[in-house]
């Protein structure tokens, strides 16, 4: 049965379509790599499927949990990590997990985010997409900005993720796309 | 009202006072602009007292343009920071609203009060009805909450957000601002105690039904698919 499916799915700016008529399929074990050049619309993709977004056309049926991390999502800089957590774990209704030290964050989980640099603020951005053990994991260009040891923690929480459910990466990074068990191509 | 709706808002309420207290923006921005408003109409009217018409209008206009400046920021300022698709992902669009609608509500309320207790003192304005005043602050302020929060919400994603917001609070805010003026003034004791209870009914069904309808037509707006 198909975690998450996407159907004629389309999405235009004013006259210029990013694209048309793309197909998503997503079952268990599924890894999807969306590649294409800068402007292509992997990351307009991403946020349809995330459900940021809407399309011009096609359809999206998502399912009921669904992580996502994007190098353009905004963290409140006036919470500290601990508090983002307990935030999300309270709007989501789970109980608040020991994501920070998952991702190497514990000794800073009490600064506030603003404090943070990129790098830190794409791994909280991990532990808080990952917190309700989604079904399917969205991870857009999950690698930019992270160091040898952030890019493990990636590949880690990737291979966790395929053995639970599946993961859509928007990537042109081979080091991402070497998780990929299919790839779409945008452009 | 579901457990998980009840658990969000309380969730966002509690964010909302972290952020609050900790940038204090809201607080120094109405704190700062309405005691100034104050001040500055007491100053101007020292010579000779206001008549009751005449400070209960003053007191209006210094807690809505109170409310037009610091209360929208709450739900534009996620949109300007980015953090708007975070709570996107994480909240219903409804009790993300109503949770936000909740603290501008205390703030508003918090702030009415003691402007309007400064006013009255410093102006030297007997508060001939003082249930009536109060309640007409109280419920002036809940109605300033709604519409202001409101506009906020509906500007989401413009251009021109704080202009496009003042203009569609213009129209909504109106009404409120008259029924405001008719009740302050029943309680500074001109006019009628019973115009004055009049108008404030009607402030508070304002106030009720911004609080009511609110949230289900920013879920729809804020809603993408």
């Amino acid at each position: 049965m198909a975690l998450m499916s996407a159907a004629g799915l389309g999405r235009r700016f004013g006259s210029q379509w990013v694209f048309r008529g793309v197909e998503i399929e997503l079952s268990p074990g599924d890894a999807l790599c969306v590649i294409g050049s800068n402007g292509s619309g992997k990351s307009t993709l991403l946020r349809i499927l995330a459900g940021l977004l809407s399309a011009t056309e096609g359809s999206v049926v998502r399912p009921a949990a669904l992580g996502y991390s994007a190098i353009d999502l905004a963290l409140w800089p006036q919470l500290t990590a601990t508090e983002h957590l307990e935030l999300a774990a309270a709007l989501r209704g789970v109980a608040v997990s020991d994501g920070l030290r998952r991702v190497g964050l514990a000794d800073a989980a009490h600064k506030p985010v603003g404090q943070f640099s990129t790098g830190m603020r794409a791994r909280l951005k991990l532990a808080l997409a990952v917190q309700h053990s989604p079904e399917v994991l969205l991870l857009d260009e999950p690698s930019a900005s992270l160091d040898d040891e952030g890019r493990s923690l990636i590949e880690g929480a990737v291979a966790e993720q395929l053995r639970r459910g599946a993961v859509v990466i928007a990537t042109n990074d081979p080091g991402d796309r070497r998780h990929a068990t299919h790839e779409l191509e945008l452009g | 009202m579901s457990s998980s709706w009840g658990r969000q808002v309380r969730a966002i309420v509690q964010k909302e006072w972290r952020t609050e207290l900790r940038s204090r923006h809201g607080l120094f921005t109405a704190g700062l602009f309405g005691l100034l408003t104050v001040l500055v109409m007491v100053f101007s009217a020292y010579a000779e007292k206001p008549t009751a018409t005449l400070a209960a209008a003053m007191l209006c206009v210094a807690l809505v343009f109170a409310a037009v400046v610091t209360l929208p920021r709450t739900m534009i300022v996620e949109d300007e920071q980015g953090t708007f698709a975070m709570l996107q992902l994480l909240a219903e669009p409804s009790a993300a609203y109503f949770g936000k609608l909740l603290t501008n509500c205390a703030q508003m309320a918090a702030s009415a009060l003691v402007f309007g207790g400064v006013f009255a003192a410093m102006a030297d304005l007997p508060v001939a009805r003082p249930l009536v005043f109060v309640l007409s602050l109280v419920a002036l302020s809940l109605a300033l909450a709604g519409g202001t929060s409101f506009c906020g919400a509906l500007v989401i994603g413009a251009s021109n957000r704080w202009v496009l917001a003042g203009v569609v609070a213009m129209p909504l805010l109106v009404p409120v601002v008259f029924l405001g003026v008719v009740s302050l003034r029943s309680g500074f004791g001109a006019g009628f105690e019973g115009s004055g209870f009049e108008s404030l009914v009607a402030l508070g069904g304002y106030a009720l039904v911004t609080l009511a309808a609110g949230p289900r037509l920013v879920a729809a707006v804020w809603r993408n698919d």
